[in-house]
């Protein structure tokens, strides 16, 4: 069954500036009305704001620079 | 010799943020394989006239032999779901499809390297990246244009996020635009066909 999304837009902007913030996960924006990724884009873009870059901590930070040093050395096996 | 999946995109965002950032080609520009799980390629593209599905499509056609969509049982039961229910979220699928990939090309080859890629808040907060196998690693769209900036392929990983933010806006300015211009047209015609 649809669920009826109630939150009003200022809800939804506060949402929307918590993860510009990288306070918020996008998974918590889905349960909280946002169906799209689309829709989190424009929210961001109306509000003069932009999506998140992650900063390097939390629980997957090795993994992250692991992953990242893969990319670089793909990059150079490149050139 | 271990074997690489290549890049495993687990989720629409990573998809939509670059293509409204016209920059797609980030994701083929390490030369690795990407991987999208067919529920995450139906949900970013089952609406043509969202934003970045049409050229999303464009993307893969280009490199058919870098960028591929893989089946799962996630998406053939959503589909069945779905027909239904038409009005079923997808939520939460598009990751457990790629787990679904994953887990199969480890049951066949235990030692391959495997990079996931996930949206930035997710990947900072998420605990079960924990459990994965050593070689399979974890990325996001901000690390993969961080690390393309630093080897000097873009210009700017920020001005990528600003112009996908900015996406919608300049479609909907661009569609009142035209929507002006066909009212103004509209009013010179009634004017002139008074004026005969």
């Amino acid at each position: 069954m649809a669920l009826i999304d109630t939150r009003t837009d200022t809800e939804k902007e506060k949402l929307l500036r918590t993860y510009a913030a990288g306070n918020l996960a996008w998974s918590t924006l889905r349960e909280n009305g946002f169906d799209s990724y689309a829709d989190v884009l424009a929210g961001l873009g109306r509000l003069g704001l932009r999506p998140p870059i992650a900063a390097m901590e939390g629980p997957n930070v090795a993994s992250r620079t692991l992953g990242r040093a893969y990319i670089r050395a793909a990059l150079r096996a490149r050139q | 010799m271990t074997r690489r999946l290549g890049l495993l995109v687990t989720d629409a965002s990573p998809l939509i943020t670059l293509a409204a950032g016209e920059a797609l080609e980030c994701l083929t520009m390490p030369g690795l394989p990407v991987i999208i799980p067919d529920m995450v390629y139906d949900e970013v593209t089952r609406d043509l006239a969202r934003i970045g599905a049409r050229a999303i499509v464009g993307w893969a056609d280009r490199h058919l032999d870098q960028v591929f969509v893989r089946p799962t049982e996630v998406f053939a039961e959503f589909q069945v779901l779905r027909s239904l229910d038409p009005t079923i979220r997808s939520r939460g699928r598009g990751e457990q499809a790629a787990l679904e990939v994953l887990n199969k090309a480890i049951a066949v080859d235990d030692d391959l390297e495997a990079v996931l890629v996930f949206e930035d808040a997710d990947v900072k907060t998420r605990r079960f990246v924990r459990a994965l196998p050593e070689r399979v690693l974890t990325l996001s769209t901000g690390d993969l244009l961080h690390e393309l900036e630093a080897a000097g392929r873009i210009q700017s990983a920020d001005h990528i996020l600003d112009v996908a933010a900015a996406k919608d806006r300049n479609v909907t300015a661009q569609r009142q635009m035209q929507s002006d211009t066909v009212d103004a047209r509209a009013a010179l015609r009634a004017r002139l066909r008074g004026q005969i």
